[in-house]
């Protein structure tokens, strides 16, 4: 969550990115997280061996 | 007086546990139309952080960071800020002593209200206040009228900080002299029941919210703070890094001989936890039957292997049967399979159980 934050604030507005993470807290925390700062969860895919990617466009304007 | 800001121009931070008090603190200044963001601290030593980090696939109800529900719930933006490195001062020489257990609390909550007044919002505009769910005498060390007089003193807060929850038993504020909060509206709660928290929670239609039986930081707890004082003397120096504070809060932790412990999981969600240091410790499992994962934290010898792999069988499926073959890898990739016998129950002394 602390990773994802940070990066995203060095990211230029509408930017996407990869987020890859083992806990499935994500699936709650990620998206509440995007609401709160105008990001949204593009798409997400779980592997098999329960690694779970999510693709994030940042907020398109400050929000 | 007059006013340099007018009502409702002024922006706070919020403390945010994920905890009722913060919530409610929040709440309270958030109706008066103060702008406030919140702000949760990581230490490493959350229980939140533990909770989320080891929390089980299956179970039907799935973990939430609270900070984040509590903020999203009172419509604000938080903050969430990696304070590890800087938190380890605090931790190892905590000015104010330690509470019953590893717990600097009062240094904790200094250190924490200086390092949220010193953060600028979203928008790169200093606070006016800081918020703090703390309430008079509701912890027994920490939450003292006069411990909170040393925390809005010595974080170089002083009247910037408003505990809304107990501020009509304080001194004023600057934000309640300002005019940016009403006093009136403030609350004065005292004392170690929850009844007042909890009758207004339920007038602002808080039904949901994360009650913590044990406090919200490990190094309150007796068993945590054993483990930590363990690799303290094992290591022969006082300092921690990152992993080690996490692993503490995962699985038994056994330690046979000074030159090694033994970290063994308990379910499959610290299975699961502990297999993401492979690369990182000796690891053993148990071959051909279900059995826990366990990462050796040391230098052991030939025969301490055996001893490891023994435990492991012990707490395995086929702790019965004669013989477990445990394998055992290394962090630089070798392996090697041990034949061993389990350990009865009588042979595994209580003193190699650190902590519990």
């Amino acid at each position: 969550m602390i990773r994802a934050q940070d990066f995203a604030k060095k990211l230029a507005p509408g930017t996407k990115f990869l987020l890859i993470a083992s806990d499935p807290g994500v699936y709650h925390d990620i998206p509440v997280w995007c609401r709160m700062h105008g990001h949204e969860v593009v798409r997400t895919k779980e592997s098999s061996d329960c690694v779970i990617h999510l693709w994030i466009q940042t907020a398109k304007m400050s929000k | 007086m007059v006013s340099v800001n007018s009502p409702n121009t002024a922006t706070a931070i919020a403390l945010i546990s994920g905890g009722l008090d913060s919530l409610l603190a929040t709440k309270v200044v958030l109706d008066q139309g103060v702008e406030v963001e919140g702000v949760n601290f990581f230490t490493g030593f959350c229980v939140e952080g533990h909770t989320h980090a080891i929390r089980r696939r299956k179970q039907e109800k799935i973990k939430r960071n609270n900070a984040l529900w509590v903020a999203e719930q009172l419509g604000i933006k938080l903050h969430i800020v990696d304070i590890v490195q800087e938190y380890k001062d605090i931790v190892l020489n905590p000015r104010h002593g330690y509470g019953k257990n590893l717990n600097p609390c009062l240094d904790c909550k200094i250190f924490m209200v200086e390092r949220a007044l010193s953060m600028v919002s979203f928008d790169n505009h200093p606070f006016d206040f800081a918020i703090s769910g703390e309430v008079i005498g509701q912890r027994p060390k920490s939450q003292k009228r006069e411990k909170m007089e040393i925390i809005s003193r010595e974080s170089g807060a002083h009247d910037k900080l408003l505990r809304p929850l107990s501020a009509k038993c304080l001194p004023m504020t600057l934000p309640e002299r300002e005019g940016w909060v009403k006093r009136d509206y403030l609350h004065d709660f005292a004392g170690r029941s929850r009844k007042p928290q909890m009758e207004l929670a339920a007038q602002y239609g808080f039904t949901d919210y994360a009650q913590p039986a044990g406090g919200c930081c490990f190094l309150t707890d007796q068993n945590y703070a054993n483990k930590l004082q363990d690799l303290w003397t094992t290591r022969g120096k006082r300092d921690y890094e990152l992993d080690d504070i996490m692993l503490l809060k995962v699985g038994r932790h056994l330690r046979p001989n000074q030159r090694f412990k033994l970290i063994m999981a308990r379910d499959e969600g610290e299975n699961n936890f502990l297999k993401g240091y492979r690369q990182q410790f000796t690891y053993l499992d148990v071959v051909d039957h279900k059995g826990p994962i366990a990462l050796i934290d040391g230098a052991p010898t030939e025969v301490d292997l055996q001893v490891a792999s023994r435990l492991v069988a012990r707490y395995s499926q086929k702790r019965d049967n004669p013989t477990v073959r445990v394998q055992v890898r290394f962090p630089h990739g070798e392996e090697r399979e041990f034949q061993v016998k389990p350990f009865a129950s009588h042979e595994i002394p209580d003193f190699w159980h650190i902590g519990n």
